[in-house]
């Protein structure tokens, strides 16, 4: 593939500046000589909600692409926990997190961004992984009824943040009502280990961790809103406790549990996208471990290995990649175990396959305690032995 | 695909109440709607966990009979049953009580449903109480599912995928009109687990030593029976380390 060449600023300059050339530069700008990015291939992804993630080639041996995808601001009612406390949700494609996008470094990102005239809000979008303009946020914000298209070069390969930040007290109040996700810029010849040895995986699932902030009554039940817009003045006071009501993966409480659960097989490995736009998160595999972990999620740093529990810094994604070797449910949670089993943030892994007994066995069953010398003894008892 | 809504009850512990030969008073419209069963033989699969030789042995069978007949509540307890209860004192609030006052009292303890059982025979005038493991199971009668069910041979991950399965598939029974067993009871085996007052015992067969008997941890009936600590509200926190449920 040959090195592009891109018009560059200078180039226009002196076709300004010499203007009895002007029609002679404008002629020479328009020669294949000087590609435009707009004519690399296309592709048009269609996104899938999470925790699942459009089909993509880990490591490509193709030049760089246009990548083109469209998420639609999308506001809605939207049940968070199993009592039916019901937040207006806003969201990128009506999932809590939006999709996760993928791509290569290299490529161009071109994003349709759609505002449905039945919205309320402005609305827009900062990519992390994007440089320059707040990351694209001051050329997306689109009023309802309006759509923008922004390009950006994906220059540094890791998973990032996407979110609304549409200015002021409406960046945290857009963030903890749902508008964010994530893309993953993988290197163009894949993930490595940083020693020269390849790492893939067979599936990847994408986890968003969401802080909700639901205010609530004079009796402590959680109020509902008409409009986001209703939901404002009270979710920003309770925003500013710093104290969520719920934190949940996949928008809800039990998302990712039950019916729900992720699946995998013994033998296969996977990647884990993790990503907190506005808080800090401690991702822990209950059973098993992180083998390959970017903590901070930047694919130029090699991963940790071995980790029993990483950290997510909010406002960032990371990426653990683990080969299951032992059947059975798994926990994966925030082991801020208080959010995790309080507050929502746990999911779980459902794995088929064979039992290793040389990586785990129980050797008695729970069983009555054995003192010295007798085969049974009394445990203690908080009441009267009546039998 | 996900469902866009969530039931508004998730999987808790509610109560049951029997009245052992109740004296209807004056109070008798506020009394609690009982169905009235007469002993028989029924056979019963003990509660508790046995060994034998240190080894995890059988549950004993044993043949039954209630030494008299048994009254029992047709359905639990409501949220409006209960709530009438912490207005009066005789319960403590509890966080997950539903808002629709005709679901079962959820999130409520073992101790909250005891508090509950004596403020009503206060209230009445009878004596009101939990049922034991025995008479539950007696009540439940064909509904009873004592023994959740194993995966054939002993593969830890295939037992817990096999549990975990079964879960998950639990539903909150939305309305008892269509659910009643043969003895007319409702929601008996739906998402919800009840309180019964059996103690729950470890029980070495062989060795001829005295059970284990533990009163802080009582037997939970419903779509299988297991122990809970008697101060636990919600059975998500019944000690299992894989944290939240399976949604209902």
């Amino acid at each position: 593939m040959p090195r592009l060449f891109e018009p560059s600023m200078d180039v226009r300059r002196i076709a300004t500046r010499l203007a009895p050339l002007a029609a002679l530069a404008a002629w020479a700008l328009a020669i294949p000589a000087f590609a435009d990015p707009l004519d690399l291939p296309r592709e048009r992804v269609t996104l899938v909600a999470p925790p699942f993630v459009h089909a993509h080639e880990q490591a490509t041996t193709a030049g760089p692409k246009i990548m083109e995808f469209r998420l639609v601001a999308e506001e809605k009612p939207m049940v968070i926990d199993a009592a039916g406390t019901t937040v207006q949700a806003m969201t990128f494609n009506g999932s809590i997190p939006g999709p996760l996008m993928v791509v290569h470094e290299g490529d161009y990102v071109e994003l349709t961004l759609v505002n449905p005239a039945s919205n309320t809000m402005a609305h827009n979008i900062d990519f992390h992984a994007s440089t320059g303009a707040l990351g694209g946020g001051t050329l997306t914000l689109v009023n309802p009824g309006e759509e923008a298209v922004l390009r950006f070069k994906a220059t540094r390969a890791g998973v990032f943040i996407y979110h609304c930040a549409p200015g002021g007290p409406m960046i945290p109040f857009h963030v903890v009502s749902g508008m964010n996700g994530a893309i993953m810029v993988l290197p163009r010849e894949g993930l490595s280990d940083g020693q020269g040895h390849a790492l893939h995986y067979d599936r990847v699932y994408y986890v968003g961790e969401q802080d909700f902030y639901v205010p609530r009554d004079d009796k402590g039940h959680y109020k509902t809103y008409k409009a986001p817009a209703d939901a404002f003045n009270d979710t920003e006071k309770a925003m500013r406790s710093l104290v969520p009501t719920h934190v949940v993966f996949e928008g809800r409480v039990g998302a990712l549990t039950g019916k729900d659960a992720l699946t995998a097989k013994v033998g296969e490995t996977v990647l884990i996208v993790h990503s907190e736009a506005n808080r800090d998160s401690r991702p822990h595999l209950i059973g098993g471990h992180g083998d390959y972990v970017w903590e901070t999620g930047k694919f130029a740093n090699p991963p940790e290995k071995d980790l029993e529990t990483w950290f997510i810094r909010g406002g960032s994604a990371g990426a653990a990649l683990y080969t299951f070797r032992q059947p059975g449910i798994y926990a994966y949670l925030t082991h801020n175990l208080i959010e995790a089993v309080e507050l929502g943030a746990t999911a779980h892994f459902k794995v088929e396959g064979e039992w290793n007994n040389d990586l785990m066995t129980q050797v008695k069953p729970p069983s009555p305690i054995a003192a010295e010398g007798s085969s049974t003894a009394l445990a203690p008892s908080r009441a009267p032995v009546r039998y | 695909m996900r469902p866009t809504s969530i039931p508004i009850i998730a999987a808790t512990a509610f109560i049951a109440l029997a009245a052992m030969a109740p004296r209807i008073d004056e109070k008798a419209s506020e009394a609690p709607d009982m169905v009235v069963l007469a002993p028989q033989v029924f056979l019963y699969p003990m509660a508790g966990d046995f060994t034998r030789g240190g080894k995890p042995a059988a549950v004993p069978l044993r043949e039954m009979r209630p030494p008299r007949p048994l009254a029992i509540m047709r359905r639990e307890v409501t949220a409006a049953e209960y709530r009438r209860c912490i207005e009066d004192g005789g319960c403590l609030d509890v966080p997950g009580l539903a808002d629709a006052g005709e679901h079962p009292a959820v999130t409520v303890s073992w101790r909250d449903a005891t508090a509950y059982a004596a403020w009503l025979s206060r209230r009445l005038g009878a004596t009101y109480r939990l049922p034991t493991d025995e008479e539950w199971a007696f009540a439940a009668g064909s509904r009873f599912t004592p023994l959740a069910a194993q995966a054939s041979g002993n593969d830890p991950g295939a037992i817990a995928l096999a549990a975990y399965e079964r879960e998950a598939a639990l539903a909150v029974a939305a309305d008892g009109a269509t659910n009643a067993n043969e003895n007319g009871l409702f929601d008996l085996t739906g998402a919800l687990a009840e309180w019964t007052d059996t103690c729950y015992r470890h029980v070495e067969l062989d060795a001829g030593a005295a059970p284990v008997v533990n009163c802080g941890i009582r037997v939970v009936e419903g779509s299988h029976r297991t122990y809970m600590p008697d101060f636990i509200r919600d059975p998500r926190a019944g000690g299992c380390s894989i944290g939240a449920p399976p949604r209902v």
